[in-house]
């Protein structure tokens, strides 16, 4: 089985993503790379252990002087600090449920790009294979490089929107997929 | 009322609620976003983990609530 099928159910012949045609079969579900996602995950990882286990370690610089010259509450300090604590949990939530379900789609009709960026911003683009002019793959800085991650731009034709796949693995092989596909629709 | 009355409302333990409150206000605000914006994600296409990130997105909801409830009482 495929990393990609275990996040999208149900056969080819399923009704799976919004607006998906009877005849329309489902070839290719692709994703951003995770480790893209780390310039979030990791300052979350670290905020959240410092709110977790922070005053532990503050303790230890603590003297018989240093008294707080605010007394607030120990009501007040857990507040603080359990609202903190779930604000980051959301955030990083959200920021996964954005990764999940921003996709590219190649079906045997079109190829479809969701992306989801924070709360309430997304774009939904898509266009047809007989559309698609031509086929680009870029690397953009060090990660990419690293990783083995690739971007691909697929460039259409007259006013269809122009699609990007960005920071996708074994970019070679689904450049190699939408040539063939974009000279040759509707394969099933 | 007189200006002393208003002055001694802001005692430093009502300043301590009046924090909490838009502490608990902001976490439940944004746990409701979340959650808004995940049903909003589910509707573009059918996912194995849906129920997990319902259940998930609702328990950041109930504890937001909690921590609400504990700043008002």
């Amino acid at each position: 089985m495929k990393a990609n099928e275990f996040f999208i159910t149900g056969s080819a012949k399923e009704r799976v993503f919004m607006g998906q045609n009877p005849d329309e079969r489902i070839i290719e579900v692709l994703r951003r790379g995770f480790i893209v996602e780390l310039k979030w995950l990791v300052p979350v990882v670290i905020i959240l252990f410092l709110l977790l286990f922070g005053e532990d370690v503050l303790k230890g610089f603590y003297t018989e002087s240093s008294v707080p010259i605010v007394p607030f509450s120990d009501k007040f300090y857990f507040t603080l600090r359990f609202g903190l604590i779930i604000a980051t949990l959301c955030f990083a939530f959200n920021r996964y449920a954005d990764w999940y379900y921003s996709v590219n789609i190649i079906t045997n009709h079109r190829v479809l790009d969701f992306e989801f960026v924070g709360l309430g911003i997304k774009k939904i683009v898509e266009t047809e294979l007989k559309n698609i002019q031509s086929i680009s793959v870029a690397n953009y800085g060090l990660w990419s490089f690293i990783f083995g991650l690739s971007t691909i731009h697929i460039l259409t034709s007259g006013d269809n929107p122009n699609i990007n796949f960005e920071f996708i693995p074994d970019s070679k092989k689904i450049q190699d997929l939408l040539s063939d596909l974009s000279r040759n629709p509707r394969r099933d | 009322m007189q200006v002393n009355d208003l002055i001694n409302l802001l005692t430093f333990q009502n300043f301590e609620k009046i924090i909490m409150l838009i502490i608990s206000f902001f976490t439940l605000g944004y746990a409701g976003l979340v959650f808004r914006d995940l049903i909003d994600l589910q509707s573009h296409y059918e996912s194995k983990l849906e129920v997990v990130f319902i259940i998930i997105s609702i328990l950041l909801v109930v504890a937001s609530i909690f921590l609400f409830i504990l700043s008002i009482s």
